[in-house]
């Protein structure tokens, strides 16, 4: 039996297969969270793997024993296995104010970048690591509520599908840093590689909420704190179990930070105008 | 309810403030419900303590901000619309 552990600040997991290949797979998902067997894993997540006469290959992924997911695509199951893994770690992590949001950081300036689904927040990202800033997070913030300090979320980016094709020609990624399951289908990209700096806890500098669309002329605007905030309440994960207090912690965090609304038609300018701020 | 300049606006309780240097937030504790406000309706809103009247809010506000523009009151009538469709006023 492989059996991979994790550690994700106060939430311990751990991934097990008989299957060598699929533990392979699963390596490179959490980047530097891997821990060694120490005490017991909040939930352990099965990957099993059986020949099926009609659908070839089936994949299963079970949750403390439970049976929880089943296909007969490799990048499915990690897709899924990692939506999974990422769902049950937020709700284990309530102690952290999570926000949706890429967060990047170059010197002492740690900036966040709140967007909806699809806003472009891994492109961005992506694009800002190869600009000497270093990832914290392509899509989910952990903000401690005491001292507002931002943790660092250190997941692989999970490329689909044509964004790997479009990724891999502008030269975003390549396969030293990528993980392919199959050649076209996904990425795990871990953006951290090269950089050998150690996590710290900061405070954000600036919050530049990311608006992208072909038409749009490039322009990073200031914004008010208190829309920011209000943006800030609609892309958390938990603002229903701060409530009140949600507030106090995202008008702390305005209150110190720089707050700018950022309108792009492509990634380029996008990063001019953030290594600007 | 008709808002005019003798009005006379009352935060309700449960509504909190988080302040902030270019507005404020706003927090309804029984709706659990957000809102932002720009200075100017931040200034208002701190007015809107069931003593004064409209009138009296366009006075301090216009002391305030040197407003350019002659419709002060009619701005500040707008902004006490808006608080009173959000429910944050009492009744």
């Amino acid at each position: 039996m492989y059996s991979l552990d994790y550690k994700l600040q106060s939430h311990r997991f751990s991934i097990q297969t008989r299957n060598k290949k699929l533990a392979d797979l699963c390596s490179p998902l959490y980047p530097g969270s891997r821990s060694r067997r120490n005490g017991r894993a909040d939930i352990t997540y099965s990957l099993k793997m059986r020949a099926d006469s009609a659908a070839g290959t089936i994949y299963e992924i079970l949750v403390n024993g439970k049976k929880k997911y089943k296909t007969d695509s490799k990048p499915e199951l990690f897709s899924h296995l990692e939506w999974i893994v990422t769902c049950n770690a937020l709700s284990h992590l309530q102690e952290f104010f999570q926000i949706h949001a890429g967060a990047v950081v170059k010197g002492r300036k740690l900036i966040l970048l709140p967007a909806n689904h699809g806003s472009g927040k891994t492109t961005l990202t992506l694009s800002l690591t190869r600009n000497n800033y270093r990832c914290l997070s392509d899509d989910i913030v952990l903000i401690d509520p005491k001292s507002l300090m931002v943790i660092p979320f250190p997941r692989s980016f999970l490329i689909k599908e044509g964004a790997i094709k479009k990724l891999v020609r502008s030269n975003l990624t390549d396969k030293r840093n990528g993980y392919y399951c199959s050649a076209d289908d996904i990425l795990y990209y871990n953006p951290d590689t090269g950089n050998k700096l150690s996590a710290r806890k900061i405070k954000p500098y600036a919050i530049v909420e990311l608006k992208h669309n072909r038409r749009f002329k490039n322009e990073l605007r200031p914004v008010s704190k208190s829309q920011m905030c209000i943006k800030l309440l609609r892309q958390s994960f938990n603002v229903h179990d701060y409530k009140r207090k949600a507030v106090t912690i995202l008008t702390g965090l305005v209150r110190e930070t720089k707050c700018y609304s950022l309108k792009t038609n492509n990634v380029d300018d996008a990063v001019r105008l953030i290594s600007q701020i | 309810m008709e808002i005019n300049e003798d009005f006379v606006p009352a935060t309700k309780k449960c509504v909190e403030i988080e302040e902030l240097d270019d507005g404020c937030i706003l927090y309804d504790t029984e709706k659990d419900e957000a809102h932002s406000l720009n200075i100017t309706a931040a200034s208002v809103w701190t007015c809107c303590d069931g003593k004064h009247s409209i009138k009296e809010i366009a006075a301090i506000v216009e002391e305030c901000f040197e407003p350019k523009t002659k419709s002060t009151m009619e701005d500040i009538i707008k902004i006490v619309k808006v608080f009173t469709q959000k429910e944050l006023l009492r009744s």
